[in-house]
């Protein structure tokens, strides 16, 4: 009889928590990502650049390109670079014999020359805004201190790297 | 000659003689009782529950790896179902928020789980039939891509998403 009576009670026990299944009890699951900054550019890339130099008179007329980028994180960067990796604002096209012909890069749309543009340094990060950005690329041959007036007459070329820190 | 009356005990006692004798004539005869219960629908989840789902995306590149888990269920009705909801649409656009505001994504039922263009996303809030008996259901978040999302600033993103079974 006692032991019935246990079973019953145990019985009643179950079919009470059995019962609480008969309603649907909403849950929940997560469902996150973390989205690392990153940068694109969204176009081809800046345009080849053709400056034009004139020694006997050590002008300059600048040409200018863009750099289109969306960058979704807060401080996005852009560094320049060529062969010559000077710590300074020189950059050099050569020639096929290995002459130099100094220029500067600068970020500017007017492309005014060393005169007048803000000549950038190699290797060091310029601010690109944040999302949707257009940043203006500006060569110039640099003028003046005779530093390219005694530049001989033929093709002179250089290869800028761009790298984009997000 | 007295005769002794009898007192309020003694005519109880002889109505229970009474009873008892009605009762005994009947010895022999089969009397019954019913016992019966209703068994209601139910379903109850056979696992821990769908995990947390981590998916990734890229906005730059406009590319989203989904992730997968399944929701497994007993459930002793004929047409059980399940929904799920954020809260947020009545579409098929789930969103998690972040620091940008919303990141939408897709939930689809399915184990491959290969984003926006294989699968067939699900409307929120509106039933998904669960299989009866033991079944396991996939579920499979993906970042949408195709430019909804491509502007997200980077950032921790996250989303709650309440899912009811119907037995």
């Amino acid at each position: 009889m006692e032991h019935s009576l246990t079973a019953l009670v145990a019985g009643a026990a179950l079919f009470a928590a059995a019962s609480t299944g008969a309603y649907a009890v909403p849950t929940t699951f997560n469902v996150s990502t973390t989205i690392n900054a990153s940068c694109s550019v969204t176009d081809s890339g800046p345009a080849n650049l053709t400056p034009s130099y004139v020694p006997s008179t050590d002008t300059s007329t600048g040409a200018a390109t863009t750099l289109n980028t969306f960058c979704n994180g807060a401080n996005p960067n852009v560094t320049f670079t060529d062969a010559l990796n000077s710590s300074d604002t020189l950059f050099a096209m050569t020639t096929v014999g290995g002459s130099f012909l100094y220029y500067q890069i600068s970020n500017t749309a007017t492309c005014t020359g060393v005169a007048g543009d803000n000549p950038v340094y190699e290797d060091t990060a310029i601010a690109l805004t944040s999302g949707v950005s257009s940043f203006n690329i500006c060569a110039a041959v640099i003028t003046g201190g005779n530093l390219n007036t005694g530049a001989q007459a033929g093709t002179y070329s250089d290869t800028v790297t761009y790298t984009i820190a997000p | 000659m007295n005769f002794p009356t009898l007192s309020r005990s003694g005519t109880a006692l002889l109505a229970s003689a009474a009873f008892f004798a009605s009762v005994s004539s009947g010895a022999g005869a089969t009397n019954t009782f019913n016992v019966s219960t209703t068994i209601e629908d139910s379903c109850s989840v056979t696992n821990a529950g769908p995990s947390d789902l981590v998916v990734t995306y890229v906005p730059t590149t406009d590319t989203s790896t989904g992730a997968a888990t399944s929701l497994d269920t007993f459930c002793n009705g004929t047409s059980p179902t399940v929904s799920f909801s954020d809260g947020t649409y009545g579409t098929t656009n789930f969103a998690m928020t972040g620091p940008g505001g919303y990141l939408y994504y897709y939930l689809s039922q399915s184990t491959t789980c290969t984003g926006v263009v294989a699968d067939n996303p699900i409307v929120q809030g509106f039933t998904q039939p669960l299989g009866a008996g033991t079944t396991s259901f996939d579920i499979c978040a993906a970042v949408i891509t195709g430019g909804v999302n491509t502007g997200a600033p980077a950032g921790a993103y996250s989303d709650t998403v309440t899912y009811s079974i119907s037995p």
